[in-house]
């Protein structure tokens, strides 16, 4: 039996797609160009407004689900950022723009308390509080 | 067309691209059947919008072909998404639809990497290094794919004289 030389598979290999080649036209290049062209024309960029409008709209939506949490919540802010494995949350809740005043909470006056919150301090870490008194543990 | 050079890809001129059309498209019907026109047309936008950007690092064919091919197995994998297709059949359908089963008798049915890398080096005439640079994979795996493929094809094409001379050895 002869043998397959390489010559015999490069031709082999030459003849297949030499043939597939012939049976299928490129389409003209010209027109593939334009057509590429014309798709590219409108892509528009990204604009910064974009951008801007992306970032306000998710800082509202994140206030928002804090602010759900905390309504919703009769937690202290650690215990909230414990369960949702978001220590910023803790963070966050501890700034003026979450807080009722601190005397207000501690008389249970505030709106928090018609809300169900409990009576905490919650500027103070939650180590240093009495739970269920709201008070906050000096010696510690 | 013109000379004029790509805004986002100042490496490459329209002139070039258009002298290396034909032989793209073909390597492009190569990978994706008849979703070459399409697969080509992304490719040529990419290049306008400057996401493939040309350094001249390679040759521009090579560069190209490259990136004709990451496209085709972009499309491939949107297209099985889309689809729902598992691998094996997308295989079959892409094949079926190029009819290579029909014009490629054998290289059909090598495994997808030997396929290319004979194609590239023995028909499209390019380097090993050049065949690796395209299929994204390092000189010693092109090689080895390389070797296979031929082994394989070797296979098929002893097993067919085989095959022919059965018949004559029974008369």
């Amino acid at each position: 039996m002869k043998s397959i030389d390489e010559q015999d598979l490069d031709d082999t290999i030459t003849n297949e797609l030499k043939q597939r080649d012939q049976t299928v036209t490129a389409p003209d290049f010209t027109a593939t160009w334009q057509a590429a062209q014309r798709t590219s024309n409108t892509h528009s960029p990204i604009q910064r407004w974009q951008i801007s409008a992306v970032a306000a709209t998710t800082l509202l939506a994140v206030s928002v689900w804090v602010g759900w949490q905390l309504q919703d919540s009769e937690h202290h802010p650690d215990v909230i950022a414990q369960t949702t494995k978001m220590p910023l949350l803790a963070s966050l809740t501890r700034t003026k723009l979450w807080q009722a005043p601190s005397d207000k909470i501690l008389d249970g006056t505030t709106e928090l308390q018609a809300w169900g919150v409990p009576a905490l301090n919650w500027q103070a870490p939650l180590s240093t509080i009495k739970v269920n008194e709201g008070e906050v543990d000096e010696t510690k | 067309m013109t000379d004029d050079v790509l805004a986002n890809n100042p490496h490459i001129r329209v002139a070039d691209l258009e002298a290396l059309h034909a032989g793209a498209w073909q390597w492009c019907y190569s990978l994706a059947g008849n979703e070459a026109d399409d697969v080509l047309q992304q490719v040529y936008v990419m290049l306008i919008e400057g996401k493939a950007r040309f350094r001249g690092e390679s040759t521009l064919k090579t560069w190209l072909y490259a990136v004709i091919r990451r496209a085709a197995l972009k499309d491939r994998r949107r297209r099985k998404r889309w689809l729902g297709l598992e691998e094996a059949q997308l295989d079959t359908a892409a094949i079926e639809l190029s009819d290579t089963v029909a014009i490629t008798p054998y290289l059909s049915k090598l495994p997808a990497k030997q396929r290319e890398v004979l194609e590239l080096s023995i028909y499209r005439e390019f380097t090993l290094a050049e065949c690796a640079h395209i299929m994204g994979v390092r000189l010693g795996t092109a090689r080895t794919h390389y070797h296979r493929g031929k082994a394989a094809l070797r296979a098929l094409l002893t097993q067919q004289q085989q095959d022919k001379r059965l018949p004559d050895e029974v008369d």
